[in-house]
Parts: structure tokens; C-alpha cells; sequence
């Protein structure tokens, strides 16, 4: 069998793009990229973009995309926040986060799943919801918690979290149903539901892991901040699709939609972003170089649908 | 298609490379081998060089950091810093940050690494984390443009890298001088535009000052307006096209707003405008009549903030810098005449690109450099940058 080399250039280039990128910040920096502190920056800054990269890659994989990561985050925050300042309980406030990304993420799947090829609508209304939502309570003034719910930002517990998200995802995304219906959904959700698959319920599936995903980010938020307004999460859903992008991942979905899309796509657009910083590159450039590339690999990753005559 | 998807691919791979090199051309400062040793970044003298000759002071390397550095104040606040470069060992670098807390403390932590000596932040979202990070790294940091709220004042008087801040707290004066301005003009039906309550400290404040004037006068109306920055300048067409107001108040950096929608709705003769913004179409609209007062506050905070964080670098305060947190206030220029727009302009904030001028010049700020001038004292210092009215800074400069 001959061997398909472009193929194989294409299937690599992510695995490339961040060998290159470590690699080039790390000599233009005098090696200051991979020091101890900075590497700490890079965990700090990648956590909330991989957790929820893990999750929303479900999303992606069935075609889709969510709008309400950042509005989603900002809420739970800002409930975790309430309870805290209420009942001074971290674990409440943890189970209350957790439960409101899960119920939104079901709510979410739920009206996406309905909308079918419109699937963005609902986020988009449900984001505009949830932003009203934080605007109203941020107009009220920033919400603080103490400065001693600090302790609970640590870097350790934080590698140890994405740590298990990607053990737990990579064999949900590749060994279970759920990751290998949603990728079927994305190919074809019409030949996939003529098959069995129960759609609606896979696709509500992979939001409510997104809202599990984006739950548990949001905690690691708020007792990072600690302080929560109007622009808490702001923009958090375009860096998540810019990560997986950047991965590889196909806007349509499909087989195409591997795990290393998320972990790949995070570490380059984290590692491009900080190197740049680190390097002096002015803040206008570093956005210009990042429009560019997307560009590009939106472009390389797009694949027209062959679809299905209607009978 | 496909096989020019392909060579793409291959060109990408070339591309993240090439772009970044071709891009990046004149924005990186150099770096030392010292720069990337661990141990010098917390000693401040040694880890500030990126040019060290003999004889020479060595350069510090100041990030400050705003969430928009396109609009007239950050335009102004870059060319002041500009003006600082050429007369003293200092390089600014303009970083642009998001709202968002989160954002503002990734981009802090990063800040830190890189090496800089100081940091100027006017985004105060996350402070208490930021500012720990900013301790723990051992750079210094002052507070640019605004506001915190008292328990983050209280943190900060415990940081030891805390520089000071340098601005004007008190903006509820402010609301009352604009309403003071407008009933003097003769206005009776006044609309102040202002932001979302809970965006911004000076503008609440504002609005209340304004309020509490206006709710003296039974003899007048006024409405107030608020709305995100995005939807304000719509909000102000709204508003006009019914209400028959006489004049336009606005908030903190929107004058722009009120003056636009005078001209865009054909107002011009029947409504004025009072804001606080300087740039060049205020000339204008003010002999068009439009504008009747106008503030200005950023005349020193730039060069302010550098003498605080340039002093802590060197290892020598100011005598008698109170411990703990501590704000200088700013007060705002006026300006409320062709006339003393003019005197503005020779004297604080000329127009002339090739011939700028400054209310605090460098000969001034040299005065409070402890690098130059040991005895330098902080009552001096507050002294100066409390008295920067239009008139004191034309009787330093005449």
C-alpha cells in the first residue's frame, strides 16, 4: 500500500506546530519560556481553556459550537461567590457551581439538539441571557470573596485536575459511545440517526459535559480572581475555539475530530500567546498574528458537507 | 482544492514561523544573560538593565497596562510616555488587557516573568491577586487612572512592591461642577449620558454629584441616561431627538459622544455639550459654541506614576512617603473659553505633533528623581502635582 505522505504532513502538522512553537520561544526567550515560573504561567493560563477544551471538543466533534462558555463561567462564579459570602462553605459553593453548569449544559444540548443545522441559535440566545445576567449583578458593583479562599488556587491541584480530564476524556472521546456517536452525529447526523443513534441525546450529552467541564473551570476562577463582574468569562468561548482550531479540529466535526485537537490546540495557543509576550511583541501584533493563523487553519479545516438527498 | 489545501498545510508550518520573525521587527527589547537568571529578578537594580554603559543610568523597563490604548486618552498617555523615553533611561511597553479578571492576572503573571521592572495597571479587576503576584515577584506596580475599592486599599497597604497611586478619587466634584457649569450657562433642561452603574467608580460618582445639584433646582429639569459604552452614543440620539435639552453632560472619556450627536442631529446653536475630553475636536466645538467646559486629568499621571516606580527601583523613596496605601490626588484642568483653550494648549497639551508640550516637563520631574535629587521629599511632591491647575502650570512655564 502506498504510503500517503501529505496525508501524514497534514495528520502531524498540530503535533509540529507545537514542537515548533515551544521550541522557537524557548531559544528567543533565553530559555526563560520553560522556567519553573513560567511554566506555572502557562498552567495558570492554559487550565480554564484545556477543561473546557476537553469538554467542548464533544460539541465540536457533532459540527456545533457553544456561546455560552464565558457567560457560563462568569454565572457560576458568581453564584459560587454569593454562597460563599452567605454561608462561608467552599464544598456548597462547589456543588452549587457544578450543578448549575450541568442543568445549563442540559438546557443548552436540549434547544441545540431541537435546532438541528441552527444548533448555534439557542447558544446565541442563551449567551446573550447569561451576559444580561452578569451585567445586571455586576451593576451592582464587583463581588469580592476574601483574599484567604486564595488558598484553594494551587497549581499542584490544578495539574491534577487536567490531569484526570484527560485520562477521563481521551477514553470517553475514543472508547465510548459518546465520543464516537458525536463524531458519527458530525459526519452525518442524518445517516447516524437512520443508524440508531439516538442524536438528541448524544448532542445533549456533550453539552452537559461542557457545562460539567466549564462548572469546574469557573471554580478554579473565582478563587483565582476572586472578584466577579460583568466581564467575568468575557470572550473564554472564542479562546476555547481558537484552542482547538489551532488543534486541527474541523469546524464541521466528523472522524476528523481527534482528541488531540483540545490538548494540542491549547498548548500552542497558550505557549504562542505567552512566548510572544515574554519575547516583547506588542499586544496589536500578538492578535494579529493569532487572526492570521486561525484564518488559516479555519480554511484548512473546513470541509464542504457531501450530505444526503432528501427522499 | 485539495491539493492546495495541502500545500497550505506546508506553507502554515513556514508561515508560523516566518510571521512571527517578520512581525515582531522593532518590538522585543534586548535581553541580557542576566535577565534570565531567577536570582537578579528580585534584586531590582541589577535584573532593570536591558543597556547598561558605563557611566550611564541603566534602563528600566516599564509595562503599563490599559484595556484600550486606541482612544484618545491612551494615544495621549503613549505620547507622554514617549516624551519620558527621550529624557530618561526608560522603555514603555502599551499592553493591551481585557476587563475580565482572570485576563488581567495571567497577563500580569506573565508581565512578572518577562522581566520588567515596574508595572503601571489601570485595570484594578482580580487586585488583591494580581497585586500578590506582583509581591511575590518582587515588581513593583503603582495604579493607573483609577480607583480601588477600600478593602483593596487596605491589601495594598500590607505589599511591600506597592508603589502609590495617582489620580483623582474624588469625581462626585466633578458631577457637581458640570451641573454648576450648566445652570450657569443658562441651561434648563439638561441630559447627563453617562456609563452603566457599576462599570465605572468615577462615573457613579459623577452621576451623583451631578444629581445632587440639579435636586437644588426646582426650576430645572435634567434626565440622566446610562448604558454600556457600546449602545451609549445611540442611547444620546435617542434621547435628544425628543427631549428638547438645552444641554449634553457626559461621563469620563465620552464627550466625543455628546459633541457627535450635536452635529449628527443638526443642534448646533441649541444645544451644548460639557465632558471631560481634550482631544483635538474639542478646538472645534468650542468656537463653534458647542462645548462650554471641558476637563481634562491626564496632564501628569504618566509622568507621576514613572518618578513612583522609578524611585522604588532605585532603592530610594521620597522622604516621607506615608507607609501603607496611598493616592495622590489629581485635580482636573478646566477649560471654559476659547481663551483658555488656547492657554491649554501653549501650555499643557498642544495640538502640534512636533511640538508637544506637558504640564509636568521633564525638568520638573527630574526634581523628584531621588536618582537626582536625594533630597526630594514627598509633601513637595504632592504639593506639585496637587497645585497642576492652568494657572500654576503657566506661572511654572512663563
Amino acid at each position: 500500500m502506498k504510503t500517503d505522505y501529505k496525508k501524514l504532513i497534514s495528520d502531524f502538522i498540530p503535533y509540529i506546530a507545537v514542537v515548533v512553537v515551544i521550541v522557537f520561544f524557548a531559544v528567543v526567550t533565553d530559555g526563560k519560556l520553560l522556567q519553573a515560573d513560567n511554566m506555572k504561567n502557562i498552567i495558570n493560563k492554559i487550565f480554564s481553556v484545556m477543561l473546557i477544551s476537553l469538554g467542548a471538543m464533544f460539541i465540536y466533534a457533532h459540527g456545533a459550537m457553544d456561546l455560552t462558555i464565558g457567560g457560563l463561567l462568569g454565572n457560576c462564579a458568581l453564584v459560587g461567590s454569593l454562597i460563599i459570602l452567605s454561608t462561608g462553605s467552599v464544598l456548597l459553593a462547589l456543588v452549587c457551581i457544578v450543578a448549575l453548569g450541568v442543568a445549563i449544559g442540559i438546557i443548552n444540548g436540549a434547544l441545540a439538539a431541537n435546532f438541528k443545522d441552527l444548533s448555534f441559535l439557542p447558544s446565541l440566545c442563551l449567551m446573550f441571557i447569561l451576559r444580561g445576567i452578569l451585567q445586571y449583578m455586576g451593576n451592582k458593583g464587583t463581588i469580592k470573596i476574601d483574599a484567604s479562599y486564595g488558598s484553594y488556587d494551587n497549581v499542584g491541584v490544578k495539574v491534577l485536575v487536567i490531569a484526570i480530564a484527560l485520562i477521563l476524556t481521551y477514553y470517553l472521546f475514543d472508547y465510548t459511545k459518546l465520543g464516537k456517536y458525536n463524531r458519527a452525529i458530525g459526519g452525518n447526523d442524518i445517516a447516524s440517526g437512520q443508524l440508531g443513534i439516538n442524536v438528541f441525546k448524544y448532542k445533549v450529552l456533550a453539552y452537559t459535559l461542557t457545562g460539567f467541564a466549564v462548572s469546574i473551570a469557573a471554580f478554579f476562577s473565582m478563587v483565582r480572581s476572586r472578584s466577579i463582574s460583568a466581564e467575568t468569562g468575557s470572550g473564554l468561548e472564542f479562546d476555547v475555539m481558537v484552542a482547538l482550531i489551532f488543534g486541527g479540529m474541523p469546524l464541521s466535526g466528523g472522524s476528523r475530530a481527534r482528541f488531540h485537537c483540545a490538548v494540542l490546540g491549547c498548548i500552542t495557543a497558550t505557549v504562542l500567546s505567552n512566548g510572544m509576550t515574554l519575547w516583547g511583541i506588542k499586544s496589536e501584533t500578538i492578535s494579529l498574528i493569532k487572526g492570521i493563523l486561525f484564518l488559516m487553519l479555519v480554511y484548512l479545516s473546513y470541509k464542504k458537507s457531501k450530505g444526503v438527498l432528501p427522499r | 482544492m485539495r491539493k492546495t489545501k495541502k500545500l497550505t498545510a506546508l506553507m502554515l508550518l513556514i508561515a508560523l514561523v516566518m510571521g512571527v520573525v517578520s512581525a515582531c521587527g522593532g518590538g522585543s527589547t534586548e535581553t541580557e544573560g542576566a535577565k534570565a537568571d531567577s536570582e537578579t529578578k528580585n534584586n531590582t537594580a541589577a535584573a532593570s538593565s536591558s543597556e547598561e554603559t558605563t557611566g550611564e543610568a541603566e534602563e528600566l523597563k516599564i509595562a503599563v497596562v490599559m484595556y484600550n490604548w486606541a482612544d484618545d486618552q491612551g494615544l495621549y498617555l503613549q505620547q507622554c510616555g514617549a516624551y519620558l523615553e527621550e529624557n530618561f533611561p526608560v522603555k514603555f511597553e502599551y499592553i493591551t488587557t481585557g476587563q475580565d479578571a482572570d485576563e488581567i492576572i495571567n497577563t500580569i503573571d506573565e508581565l512578572c516573568t518577562a522581566g520588567y521592572d515596574g508595572i503601571m495597571n489601570a485595570m484594578t479587576a482580580g487586585f488583591q491577586s494580581w497585586a500578590q503576584i506582583c509581591e511575590d515577584n518582587g515588581v513593583y506596580f503603582s495604579i493607573l487612572l483609577t480607583t480601588i475599592d477600600e478593602d483593596d486599599e487596605e491589601f495594598a497597604s500590607g505589599l511591600e512592591y506597592f508603589c502609590g497611586s495617582a489620580h483623582r478619587s474624588d469625581w462626585t466634584q466633578l458631577g457637581r461642577d458640570y451641573a454648576n457649569q450648566a445652570l450657569e450657562a443658562g441651561c434648563f433642561n439638561i441630559l447627563y449620558a453617562g456609563f452603566a452603574e457599576g462599570m465605572l467608580k468615577s462615573n457613579d460618582q459623577m452621576i451623583k454629584g451631578f444629581k445632587e445639584v440639579m435636586d437644588t433646582r426646582a426650576d430645572v429639569t435634567y434626565n440622566v441616561i446610562t448604558q454600556y459604552p457600546d449602545n451609549l452614543f445611540e442611547a444620546i440620539t435617542t434621547e435628544l431627538a425628543g427631549g428638547g435639552y438645552d444641554c449634553v453632560v457626559t461621563s469620563v472619556s465620552v464627550m466625543d459622544f455628546g459633541v457627535g450627536n450635536i452635529y449628527a442631529n443638526d443642534l448646533v446653536g441649541t444645544t451644548s455639550a460639557i465632558g471631560h475630553n481634550v482631544d483635538e475636536t474639542l478646538d472645534e466645538a468650542m468656537e463653534a459654541g458647542i462645548v462650554i467646559y471641558a476637563t481634562d486629568n491626564l496632564t501628569s499621571i504618566m509622568n507621576m506614576n514613572y518618578v513612583m516606580i522609578a524611585n522604588a527601583v532605585n532603592g530610594k523613596e521620597l522622604e516621607g512617603t506615608p507607609d501603607g496605601y496611598w493616592n495622590i490626588e489629581t485635580p482636573s484642568v478646566a477649560i471654559d473659553s476659547v481663551e483658555t483653550l488656547s492657554t491649554y494648549r501653549e501650555y499643557v497639551r498642544s495640538t502640534d505633533e512636533d511640538n508637544p508640550t506637558y504640564a509636568f516637563n521633564a525638568d520638573e520631574v527630574r526634581k523628584f528623581l531621588t536618582s537626582e535629587n536625594p533630597d526630594a521629599t514627598f509633601s513637595e511632591f504632592e504639593s506639585f502635582i496637587v497645585e497642576t491647575t492652568l494657572e500654576k502650570i503657566v506661572e511654572r512655564h512663563q
